[in-house]
């Protein structure tokens, strides 16, 4: 059987190629021609491309031109790349959380203050969160994807049922110094914090595995 | 105690007055020292030592306060130093511990401190010797001068703001002729000195500034219709001293509500018009009163009509604020120490809830006026008046905070009441006045096994009205326990019912579907604000059989000339098996006083109370008893106005 790519703004290294694609996928007959024209060499070469493979459960691989290792990898393993990086940003915003209602406990900081820095915070870490997720989903990693959906409707929840307020935000000062609200918003950040740290560990063994797996 | 069945025995209200339970301290001396319930009132007079016991008694621990309440008698200290605890900042008080004749311990956190050479001194014996004898440590309820350590700035002068609805639904109603004769009468009245300063707005689609600069003949309107960019329109000579300006601030009342008779604009520009006020009052902070009649709906603020009548489902979202444009503002204005209060007197959906918010974070109070009509509505334009003459003479305390301390163990949870909670125990006032009331949540945190007793301590830190920095200090002590039994035994009933409304709890007129929003928004806004005498009236109003008043049992007031006997009929259940068919009752609800006839009532009692022949005749405006000379009329009236006497002011009465 004769694999073609169709794409014609795709363009294969023969080298890279073959050094680098599971060799279960493609068999010994299958030539990797050029197709299209190289680009002029003035303009640089896109450094990631993706290549989908008709038929295939997902994207085939990525790969990477310039890198000085030649290093190339699953679109899995990229996915669990984004998503170290991305939990290192929401292990942060969840410390963040913890101090700042402490500070509120404290007497150290004052409402208007601290829920003024908070709030601009709550949907980007939202987002952020989703981000991840969608390549997880676009990835095949649905065991990971399936882990965070949880917090994800938690986070819809959470957002939909907000005291009333114009700007974005989950945090209304004049609400917010109640014994029991400062409390479960503390008890909220313990928790995050300890699932963004686990799932950093897992999203770090996925990435291995995956990378190794190639 | 025995268990008591509620379907056999059903007479279970006292007949008198409920005294409410005194804390019953060891020491004798304690006991009476004790702060007066009608100031600081806790829901349990025995303390549970740990949380498990409280949690068995299904109680709520909380505290009760009205600290700014208008009283007979209040020692004011000045001294030089202030003798409070060098860890916890708690006020020295008569429930300390004196460990030797120089030294301390605080009741709240249990340090030791030192006491400054100068406490040694009684001033009223005029010689050294115990401190206990200090005026400090014999009074639970005491003020003193504060020193200039306390002011974060030089005490402000009295500022007051007065936002007018001049749109064509509020001259409809006929307020603006009455909320300006009563400013003329009371102009003198407002609480202030030399500097009190005095600002009008009136408001319908655009704002109009008075200007009344000195010197001039006549006061100068000037407008601002672009409402969505709110400014002053001149920099000086809007807000005007009392005294310098007299002549024109009175000129400028009479002629007001001539000055749009024949306006025809339907629409309000609240939201603009708070913006303006908050400009104008920012630099010195004060107080804002508002009087609006119908829905802002232009400018910044404007809301949208949400109640539809019938509509089940949006319900209870009616008790939500729409937007939270008003709770914004109040916190800026919170910020700048100013206060809004809001008089709303409507007969259609002002978005009550939506709006109190400006005075809910803000200190402020909102007075509901539903129904109001100066010709039509007789009790409700009765009612107004009363109040707004209350309003405006009661004493005021401005950029005030309030600070609440419980005894190591205990914590505050949660606070009711119109402020903004800056801290975990302190509370901004902007205004505080002798109609506020709060309420406070305590949880037990750590066991309290090595107390005897708690105590709870507030301490109000205000400016008055002649620009003394003073701060007014409460303080209750209360026992502790073991048992379960003793606390339920202990249980103060009154303050429990007043807590749970605090809580909002109390489903009462508040969810009866049918019932407007507004009405209801006003009925919550009160329960979290009301002192609790004036709360438990409005829950439970007191009913009087009044047709057959006897001397027996009648209270002397002999400050009048002549001995006056006030009768003491005793109060009814409220359940309608307790009316007769021919009796006159009398419905005392807080803030309106009802007077029901029933169908059989004697001709007899007809002619001597109300002076007419039959039912038919007579006059359902009545706001006050017809004055007549009969022995029965004569005490019924004295039995009224002793009940008026116990209320912040006068209720009118409504005949039925």
């Amino acid at each position: 059987p004769h694999h073609h790519h169709h794409h014609s703004h795709l363009w294969t290294d023969r080298l890279l190629a073959s050094r680098f694609l599971d060799r279960s996928f493609i068999s010994s007959d299958v030539e990797l021609k050029l197709i299209g024209r190289p680009p002029p060499r003035h303009r640089p070469a896109p450094l990631v491309r993706l290549v989908y493979r008709p038929g295939s459960s997902g994207y085939l691989g990525v790969w990477v031109d310039d890198w000085p290792g030649k290093m190339a990898f699953t679109f899995a393993a990229f996915s669990y790349i984004v998503a170290l990086i991305v939990d290192a940003f929401l292990i942060f915003f969840a410390i963040f959380h913890i101090i700042a209602f402490d500070e509120l406990k404290t007497d150290y900081k004052n409402p208007i203050d601290q829920c003024s820095s908070l709030n601009p915070l709550v949907l980007p870490e939202y987002i952020l969160h989703v981000f991840f997720n969608l390549l997880f989903l676009v990835g095949g990693e649905f065991f990971s994807l399936c882990l965070n959906i949880p917090l994800i409707a938690y986070h819809v929840h959470r957002y939909m049922h907000r005291p009333v307020m114009s700007s974005p935000g989950l945090y209304d000062p004049t609400s917010i110094m109640n014994a029991d609200t400062l409390n479960k918003c503390q008890r909220e950040g313990w928790i995050k914090l300890a699932f963004y740290l686990l799932s950093f560990f897992y999203y770090l063994y996925g990435m291995i595995y995956s990378l190794i797996s190639t | 105690m025995e268990p008591l069945d509620l379907l056999q025995n059903r007479h279970i209200l006292p007949a008198k007055p409920v005294t409410p339970p005194k804390p019953q301290l060891t020491s004798e001396l304690w006991r009476n020292m004790n702060c007066s319930p009608d100031i600081f009132r806790c829901t349990l007079t025995k303390i549970p030592e740990t949380e498990a016991i409280l949690k068995k008694s299904r109680l709520p621990l909380g505290v009760l306060i009205h600290p700014f309440k208008d009283l007979s008698h209040l020692p004011v200290i000045q001294c030089s130093t202030i003798v409070r605890c060098r860890q916890c900042r708690t006020y020295i008080n008569p429930f300390v511990q004196f460990v030797d004749q120089r030294r301390w311990r605080c009741n709240v956190c249990y340090r030791v401190n030192e006491l400054p050479e100068e406490f040694m001194y009684d001033p009223v014996s005029k010689s050294y010797g115990d401190p206990s004898r200090r005026p400090e440590c014999k009074a639970a309820t005491i003020e003193f001068i504060a020193p200039s350590e306390y002011m974060l700035r030089p005490p402000q002068p009295a500022v007051y703001i007065f936002l007018l609805d001049v749109s064509h639904g509020a001259l409809e109603t006929g307020y603006l002729k009455t909320v300006c004769d009563v400013l003329l009468e009371e102009l003198d009245k407002l609480p202030g000195d030399g500097r009190t300063q005095l600002a009008f707005l009136t408001y319908d689609r655009s704002v109009h500034f008075y200007s009344m600069p000195d010197g001039a003949s006549q006061p100068t309107q000037l407008s601002v219709s672009d409402i969505d960019d709110m400014f002053l329109p001149s920099p000086s000579d809007l807000l005007v001293n009392r005294e310098e300006c007299h002549v024109l601030i009175e000129q400028l009342l009479a002629e007001l509500p001539n000055m749009f008779k024949d306006s025809y604009h339907t629409d309000s520009a609240l939201g603009a018009a708070l913006q303006a006020a908050y400009k104008l009052a920012a630099p010195t902070g004060g107080r804002i009163t508002v009087f609006q009649t119908g829905l802002p709906n232009v400018g910044p603020g404007a809301l949208p009509p949400r109640e539809v009548l019938g509509d089940k489902k949006s319900e209870s979202s009616l008790m939500g604020p729409a937007t939270d444009f008003y709770k914004k503002l109040s916190l800026d204005c919170s910020g700048q120490q100013i206060a809004v209060d809001l008089f709303t007197l409507n007969s259609q959906y002002l978005d009550l809830a939506t709006l109190s918010g400006i005075s809910k974070f803000s200190g402020g109070q909102t007075q509901h006026f539903s129904g109001y009509h100066a010709s039509l509505n007789t009790p409700q334009a009765a009612r107004f008046e009363s109040a707004l003459r209350r309003y405006l003479s009661r004493k005021i305390g401005f950029e005030a905070v309030m600070r609440i301390r419980c005894t190591r163990g205990l914590t505050p949870h949660a606070f009711h009441g119109n402020f903004f909670v800056r801290s975990t125990d302190l509370l901004s006032l902007p205004n505080i006045n002798p109609d506020a009331g709060f309420a406070m949540q305590v949880a037990i945190e750590d066991d309290l096994r090595d107390s005897r007793e708690v105590c709870f301590q507030a301490a109000l830190l205000y400016t008055s009205s002649k620009g003394e920095r003073r701060i007014r200090v409460h303080t209750i002590c209360l026992p502790t326990t073991t048992n379960v039994s003793e606390v339920i035994n202990g249980a103060d009933q009154e303050a429990i019912v007043g807590m749970l409304a605090k809580f909002g709890k109390f489903r009462l007129v508040a969810f009866r579907s049918g019932q407007k929003a507004d009405d209801r928004s006003d009925c919550i806004a009160r329960f979290k604000s009301l002192p609790l005498t004036q709360l438990l009236q409005f829950i439970y109003p007191d009913l009087y059989r009044v047709d057959e008043l006897t001397d027996e049992g009648a209270l002397e007031d002999g400050e009048d000339e002549e001995e006056i006997l006030i009768p003491q009929p005793p109060r009814l259940q409220l359940s309608f098996e307790r009316i007769s068919a021919t009796g006159l009752y009398l419905l005392d609800a807080c803030d309106i006083i009802m007077v029901y006839i029933s169908r059989g009532l004697h001709q007899f009692a007809l002619e001597r109370i109300f002076g007419v022949q039959r039912i038919q005749n007579v006059d359902e405006t009545l706001t006050e008893l017809p004055e007549l000379e009969t022995p029965e009329s004569e005490r019924l009236r004295h039995f009224v106005n002793w009940l008026n006497s116990n209320k912040a002011y006068p209720a009118p009465i409504r005949v039925i």
